[in-house]
């Protein structure tokens, strides 16, 4: 194991993936480890929707920026990501789902994307198996860029053009603390070994409340059980991501035909429980066949578990600790840390080289807890 | 490695054999050389000619107090037991059949040596069912250590 | 295809069915399952891939592999394999579209409350469930997604070896009949009932279906013994997909249980147990063997089998393998070849046989994802087949009350598997209500599955078992300090 390293990351999920190829690119010499392996976490088990249909301007543009990045990343990485913009489908349910949805989409078209409300018809147009009344919706919001990557060739895309502009991966190694001297980061002690370092980035998901604590840090972090099922393969029908914020589904059809989603669970609890529910089964199953009655009779493949990092106000905790010196927060990402990583990457590796950030991360400091916050309202899974 | 675990034939000078007065008489000859745990035979013989310290040993046939009754023969899960005895010239070999078609009393079959080869015809001379059918055959007494099947072809 | 004549078995055909395979009227018996109906019309090809367009048929015979799925009456993925023909079925070959309207009908949702429920009625299942129901007074339920109870028990044509106390000479057909018989007194019983997941709901609790009926059960359970079997493992090489590679025990099925032939001669692959007595069950279903070829120097399987194969003229060529499947829609031959030191085929070695099908019999993997579902650890433990749940000498899993014997615990033979079985049955019982006599009964079976596993063939069962028993008190261990 190496000794040294300017940046250590903690997690290689794809937030750690990304990081580690943005940092490389600077030039940097970064480490990322792991207690398992690439994208084990959250990130191999998200549904991989990439959205910019957000309540605030703030996640808009980050996520806007997000698709930009997206939009050429299998060229700038060299390798395949399953990238492809099929749009999302937001339902709206009624007149107050309306009056949020216009004033949504006039903040979203504002800052450029090219979103706008469909009615009934449309929706079947756009996803002929959907059923509106049993959707309950009256219509929806559609934004045409809006799309999905496959995360596991995302976050290995990322990690390897990483590995070749010379970052190190050290998989399934386990970090066991971090060494903080007058109130700067010295060192990662791993079971494999200590490397020296002033920046440890602390991108362990579900488990980043464990990896702040060793710093002496506390963040209000928690994880919850979030399910996922996947159908077996159909024919294509549909490319965008149907959701529904009031019922909270999400589903989308995968490269090769099945239909994978989730819906939160009514069992759903806070605290590492790895076990799939009968009762998300049941839900899900029953929503699908709401949504979309054609797919009843349809045989459900797998089902599992991932954990959302969740924090008071679903919104990640993003850049350097104010008590700890080269403590980099990159967590907290409540659900959406795969469709932003591409640019959450680039700023933190803005911000630990000293570059000039192409957006401001104050308002995502962990410090917002102790103000008070607004929660974004657009949330699923 | 022994020769037969890579053909499936056994090799006969591992197998213990009768002196030509049991022949005679007619003893059962096991075939069964590998620990199995597994004593049908032991445990359905008159006469206790079958030793078996262990039941994963290879049964160990007492000439002396065989037989040659052929039950071992119908019982062995194996069909690794065989009855053989020399008479006039001829070999009666007793074997287990448990194919299509039966042959009938009297017919002329075809001998079948350990991998198969016709070796020349043989009688049928009896016929017992049960659980297994055993066919006792006539050969010639050269065969007796050699035939070990036979093929009906109706 | 038929079996016209069998020494060993009688097949007592219902009347006959009428349905229709892509539009083409067609008939089967009562008591076929579509697949061994189809394979009596004639018929090797179900359908093709989506993708690729390859052919398709089917391959494991149980239920395991989904090679052999179709569309019936308009519902598509229905396993042929296991799914009993009915009067005007309409089979199809998948189109992978979509339906028209939903072939779907709302479930009937049923509850059950058992104090041991059995997951496989195999020799396994069938042994804990008899078990339990002489030892106590409990409710016992088993679930099996085949549409008879006996697991592979009842394509065993062979007589088993054994104690004669324990029934050996007796053939696998005949046990699992008097097994079933024993069983149905003491325990309820869900046939074509597929175990979808087990969830922990403060309590055991598994959800099952039958889907052809429509019914979801919901099943508490005091204690869960998971006898789910295992799977026939598969081989690489060129055209491994062509309908007409089949593993050993898919052939078993169609033409021990159902009286159907899988060709009219086939080779087999492995010379392990399990291809000698296909091979001599081929030929007593009137199949032609043209060769057994064996990767390993020497034979795997005992002697014996190996004897009564070739004396009827059946070749074994050791340190051979196959190299590719010949035939377009269906197999119509094999090329074989010898293996070097390093498992590389000896190019010139060649050898081109002429069959219809070809018959994998190169080992099992244990099926023990329901009962890691169920939270027992699994390792992978070669010697066990590849990833077993760790257990103990009770064959209780790291997940309390959760147990599994049988071929889902460790390959072994089913002499073994039903040990298991009333070994896991009188622990959970014992546990629900303590036996006087439990540790005399234990003690007893234990003694005798390690005389089943003495000797040299018993050999690679005492090193998984050692192997497993260790790693289960490990983590036991790693429990408490953790």
């Amino acid at each position: 194991m190496k000794s040294e390293a300017d940046v250590v990351i903690v997690g290689a999920g794809i937030n750690g993936c990304a990081l580690a190829y943005e940092l490389s690119k600077r030039g940097k010499d970064v480490v990322v480890v792991d207690r398992r392996h690439i994208a084990a976490g959250a990130t191999g088990r998200c549904g991989a929707g990439i959205r910019q249909q957000w309540s605030t301007k703030e996640n808009a543009l980050l996520a806007k920026k997000s698709v930009e990045i997206f939009e050429g990343l299998e060229e700038e990485l060299g390798h395949p990501i399953g990238f492809r913009q099929g749009g999302y489908l937001i339902a709206i349910h009624d007149e107050e789902d309306m009056k949020q949805a216009r004033k949504n989409v006039e903040m979203q078209k504002s800052i450029g994307l090219p979103v706008r409300i469909i009615d009934r018809e449309e929706i079947k147009e756009i996803v002929p198996i959907l059923d509106p009344d049993g959707m309950k919706a009256i219509a929806a919001t559609f934004c045409p860029t809006d799309g999905h990557a496959d995360p596991f060739k995302t976050a290995n895309a990322y990690a390897l053009a990483a590995i070749r502009n010379g970052a190190t991966f050290y998989k399934f190694t386990e970090v066991r603390g971090i060494k903080v001297e007058n109130r700067e980061v010295r060192e990662v002690i791993t079971d494999k070994g200590s490397i020296k370092t002033k920046f440890v980035v602390d991108a362990a998901g579900a488990w980043s409340s464990r990896i702040a604590e060793m710093a002496g840090i506390k963040i209000p972090n928690k994880p919850v059980r979030k399910e996922a099922l996947v159908t077996e393969p159909l024919p294509r029908i549909f490319d965008a991501m149907v959701i529904s914020f009031r019922h909270g589904i999400y589903f989308s059809q995968m490269a090769r035909g099945e239909i994978l989603g989730g819906i939160p669970s009514p069992e759903e609890k806070i605290g590492y429980h790895f076990e799939p529910t009968w009762s998300f089964l049941k839900k899900m199953a029953y929503m699908l066949g709401r949504y979309a009655p054609i797919l009843k009779g349809t045989n459900i493949l797998r089902q599992w578990t991932g954990f959302y990092d969740v924090t008071p106000d679903a919104l990640p905790v993003l850049g350097e600790d104010k008590n700890v010196r080269g403590f980099i927060h990159c967590h907290g990402f409540s659900g959406h840390g795969f469709m932003i990583a591409p640019m959450t990457a680039r700023l933190l590796a803005q911000l630990i080289t000293g570059e000039k950030l192409d957006l401001p991360i104050e308002r995502l400091s962990l410090e917002r807890f102790e103000k008070g916050t607004v929660k974004e309202k657009s949330v699923v899974g | 490695m022994r020769s037969y675990e890579e053909t499936g034939v056994v090799d006969i000078g591992m197998l213990k054999m009768p002196a030509e007065e049991q022949l005679r008489k007619g003893v059962a000859i096991t075939e069964c050389i590998q620990p199995i745990p597994c004593n049908p035979c032991k445990e359905v013989c008159p006469t206790d000619a079958i030793k078996m310290d262990d039941i994963n040993d290879p049964p160990d046939i007492d000439y002396e107090k065989c037989i040659g009754c052929s039950l071992c023969v119908e019982v062995c899960p194996g069909l690794a037991m065989f009855v053989v005895r020399k008479r006039k010239g001829k070999a009666q070999i007793t074997l287990p059949y448990e194919m299509l078609p039966m042959p009938e009393r009297g017919d002329i079959v075809k001998a079948l040596d350990r991998e198969g080869n016709v070796v020349g015809d043989a009688k049928v001379i009896a016929i017992k069912h049960g659980r297994t059918n055993i066919i006792t055959i006539e050969v010639d007494e050269e065969l007796a250590m050699v035939v070990r099947n036979i093929r009906v072809e109706k | 295809m038929r079996v016209e004549q069998h020494p060993i078995l009688k097949f007592s055909h219902g009347g006959m069915i009428k349905f229709y395979f892509n539009g083409i009227e067609m008939y089967g018996f009562e008591g076929d399952t579509i697949a061994t109906a189809l394979y009596a019309n004639g018929i090797k090809v179900f359908g093709h891939s989506a993708k690729k367009k390859r052919p398709r048929g089917f391959f494991c015979g149980i239920g395991k592999c989904s090679s052999c799925m179709m569309r019936v009456n308009g519902v598509p993925n229905i396993r042929t394999c296991i799914t009993p023909l009915q009067e005007g079925m309409i089979v199809e070959s998948d189109k992978y579209d979509l339906p028209e309207t939903a072939p779907y009908r709302k479930p009937e949702r049923k509850t059950m409350d058992v104090d041991i429920a059995i997951v496989g009625g195999g020799p396994a299942g069938m042994a804990a469930a008899i078990e339990a129901g002489k030892h106590g007074d409990v409710s016992v339920l088993i679930i099996d997604e085949q549409p008879r109870l006996g697991g592979q028990l009842i394509k065993q044509t062979h007589k088993f070896f054994g104690s004669s106390m324990e029934g050996a000479g007796k053939r696998g057909i005949e046990i699992a009949s008097e097994m079933e018989e024993e069983a149905r007194k003491y325990a309820d019983i869900l046939l074509e009932t597929s175990v979808i997941g087990y969830y922990n709901r403060g309590h055991h609790f598994l959800a099952a279906v039958n889907k052809l009926k429509g019914i979801v059960y919901e099943i508490k359970a005091k204690k869960i013994i998971f006898a789910t079997g295992a799977q026939e493992n598969y081989l690489v090489f060129e055209n491994n997909d062509l309908p007409g590679v089949y593993g050993a025990g898919g052939i078993q099925t169609i033409m021990n249980v159902y009286g159907v032939k899988p060709g009219k001669a086939g080779i087999i692959v492995g010379a392990g147990n399990v291809g000698l007595i296909l091979a001599y069950q081929l030929l007593q279903a009137g199949v032609k063997v043209k060769a057994i070829v064996e990767a390993m120097p020497r034979i795997g399987g005992y002697f014996v089998h190996a004897a009564k194969v070739r004396r009827h003229g059946v070749p074994i060529y050791t340190k051979h393998s196959i190299m590719e499947a010949v035939g377009k829609e269906s197999v119509e031959g094999a090329i074989i070849a010898q293996l070097d030191e390093k498992w590389n085929f000896v190019l010139g070695t060649e050898k081109k046989i002429d069959c219809d099908f070809i018959a994998i019999a190169i080992g099992l993997t244990p099926s023990a994802r329901l009962a890691q579902m169920a939270g027992a650890k699994v390792k992978f433990i070669r010697e066990a087949g590849g990833w077993v749940a760790l257990h103990n000498e009770f064959m209780e899993t790291t997940a309390n009350g959760i147990y599994i014997a049988g071929d889902a615990a460790n390959i072994e033979e089913a002499s073994a598997a039903m040990v298991e079985g009333k070994i896991a049955a009188v622990h959970a019982l014992n546990s629900i209500s303590p036996l006087t006599n439990f540790e005399a009964i234990v003690e007893e079976l234990r003694n005798e599955i390690s005389s089943l596993r003495k000797g040299k063939f018993g050999e690679k069962a005492r090193l998984a078992k050692e192997r497993i028993y260790e790693g289960y008190y490990e983590e036991l261990r790693g429990n408490r300090s953790g």
